[in-house]
């Protein structure tokens, strides 16, 4: 499998050009951030300062003068490299989504990135399927950009827990995919879980030269790695998990490997060797 | 002679501020987003005779003003450390300090002497006092003797810089650090994380894998800044302080109490360029007010005048 070309991180300040809510509970922030959106490879991430005293204008007195204290790391989600324009899709969730939420156009934040381990592209065509749950679909339109520009076909398997929560149907089938949609109350596409989706889609191409990138809560990431192992099918999953720093210093995000910790004597880091794994590659519990 | 240079016995630092253990790596992860020649000081992810895993997650916990941790001491060993971390560090110019962090006195000395055939290390830092691991750790500089016993053995092998790494979780630090001073250190640094933790009220499970962690950030500050000042008036060996640094403004605070050089540690994860911006904002401090150097800082509180 070709390794994509290896970014160039920094620290930026980053002007906020819109950040508006487009699903129930889950928003769109689009950054100028041109050296991240020139560089960032699909499934990598940035790391977020966000702060409750962003009225101080001054991005490195926010740093530390305002709360929450860490950095908070969202997927690359979109990049215009002509605008320079970065977009990052996330869900509320806390103290730092809810003061995020505050952020009007004109707002400067400091981000880290483009950081990570991301998505690794197929080296021939076969079936794709690109499965998320909820906010998990935040990485796939830059992996679908990607997959495009290769001459890829795949299909998206998007699962929210209503309609009104769900995102990126139109934005992936603009971008090349055929989609296939699950919601757990049945309020769109198919009632219940997008591994089910998944299950059916796997029945079809159960093929060596198959590939499923999956996003989403970690009991869904089980499912999908279990349903993949059984089809003999390839799998990528890309994992939320709390981070300290994002760029391997605080060793504060370790990922057991498959054979285990003890076993092997180490633990993987999900800001540098993930947050995308082969999904046989590391243990996935299913709580 | 530099404004910002001091010297801890016969080491000279470009700079007073350093960046601490366990928040900046083996140095080469942070070179991506900070000039590391602008370092007063590295000070290495402590080091261990062995590879060392680290707790399960989850090992982390962001509280309103801190952070708890449970790393475990996860590192590489003391062998990998020299044929893999060591040669960038070396490279840069910089002073390395290696934080050694054993469960027993002979472990300390088993790495020391190891890392004794390596050029390109100006000091080593003792962990003392890591709440993270079961044996050793803690239980060092919670004891005054053990303190002083293994500080003198390490002292006995070298003659590089050693520096104890003190708890905060002491009834007394001004004993302790006394009794690193009787030991042979050149130098006492602290203060580590607190002990501390933080409970889910959904699962009612702790927050952290091993309960209790260490807590540090800006919400030790305070207790820090006390245990610096009591440590500095105890012994006439430099003081390096630690704690809740995250800006120039915070590192003036810790030189007027007592402290000859500080590090900076969780401010690290948030920006890895802290220790550089609070260096510039240190030389534009005494600039403005005509200062020559940083040693007219140390130690100058201005108490109040009781009746």
């Amino acid at each position: 499998m070709p390794e994509l070309g290896r970014s160039k991180k920094g620290i930026f300040l980053c002007p906020v050009l819109t950040n508006e809510e487009v699903a129930r509970g889950i928003f769109l922030m689009r950054l100028y951030a041109p050296e991240i959106a020139a560089t960032a490879l699909p499934g990598q991430f940035v790391n977020v300062k966000v702060s409750s005293d962003q009225q101080r204008g001054d991005a490195h007195l926010q740093l530390f003068t305002g709360f929450p204290l860490l950095r908070r790391p969202f997927s690359v989600c979109q990049v215009d490299r002509r605008t320079g324009a970065v977009s990052l899709l996330w869900k509320l969730v806390g103290r730092g989504t809810s003061l995020l939420a505050r952020y009007q156009p004109g707002a400067i934040l400091s981000v880290i990135g483009p950081l990570g381990h991301g998505f690794e592209l197929p080296d021939k065509t076969g079936p794709i399927a690109l499965v998320a749950g909820g906010v998990g679909v935040a990485s796939f339109p830059l992996l679908a950009m990607e997959l495009t520009s290769r001459n890829f076909k795949f299909d998206v398997l998007l699962g929210a827990q209503t309609a009104d929560a769900l995102w990126g149907e139109q934005e992936l089938s603009q971008l090349g995919g055929t989609v296939q949609l699950a919601t757990d109350d049945g309020s769109l596409g198919e009632k219940g879980f997008v591994t089910q989706l998944l299950e059916k889609w796997l029945q079809e191409h159960a093929h060596s030269s198959a590939h499923v990138f999956a996003c989403g809560p970690m009991p869904m990431l089980a499912t999908v790695a279990q349903l993949c192992k059984n089809a003999g099918v390839k799998a990528q999953v890309s994992i939320e998990t709390m981070m300290g720093c994002g760029f391997g210093i605080c060793m504060g995000c370790p990922i057991e490997p498959a054979a285990g910790a003890q076993e092997t004597g180490h633990y993987y880091l999900a800001c540098l060797d993930g947050p995308v794994f082969m999904a046989e590659a590391i243990r996935l519990a299913r709580q | 002679m530099t404004e910002l240079q001091i010297t801890i016995r016969n080491v000279t630092f470009p700079t007073p501020v350093f960046v601490a253990s366990g928040t900046f790596g083996y140095g080469q992860e942070a070179a991506d987003f900070v000039d590391l020649t602008g370092l007063g000081a590295i000070i290495t992810k402590s080091i261990g005779a062995q590879p060392r895993l680290g707790n399960p997650p989850p090992r982390l916990f962001e509280t309103t003003a801190g952070l708890l941790n449970s790393i475990g001491l996860q590192n590489v060993g003391v062998q990998n450390f020299v044929s893999a971390k060591l040669p960038f560090l070396k490279t840069l110019g910089v002073p390395i300090i290696v934080n050694i962090a054993g469960r027993t006195c002979e472990e300390f000395v088993s790495v020391v002497r190891t890392l004794e055939e390596q050029a390109g290390i100006v000091g080593y830092e003792l962990n003392f006092s890591c709440p993270n691991v079961k044996e050793g750790g803690l239980g060092f500089s919670q004891k005054a003797e053990i303190t002083e016993l293994a500080t003198r053995q390490v002292r006995s092998l070298t003659q590089r810089l050693v520096i104890p790494k003190l708890t905060p979780n002491v009834t007394s630090v001004g004993d302790i650090a006394k009794a690193a001073e009787a030991g042979g250190a050149d130098a006492i640094s602290l203060i580590n994380t607190l002990t501390g933790m933080a409970v889910d009220i959904e699962t009612w499970q702790p927050r952290i894998n091993t309960v209790v962690g260490g807590y540090s950030g800006p919400a030790i500050k305070p207790v820090a800044l006390a245990k610096v000042y009591e440590a500095s008036k105890a012994v006439k060996i430099p003081v390096i302080g630690i704690g809740g640094i995250m800006t120039w403004q915070d590192a003036v605070e810790f030189f007027l109490v007592g402290a000859h050089a500080v590090q900076i540690g969780t401010a690290n994860f948030i920006d890895p360029r802290t220790a550089v911006l609070v260096t510039q904002g240190l030389r534009d401090y005494l600039s403005a007010r005509q200062l020559r150097n940083i040693g007219e800082l140390v130690g100058q509180i201005k108490t109040f005048v009781t009746a």
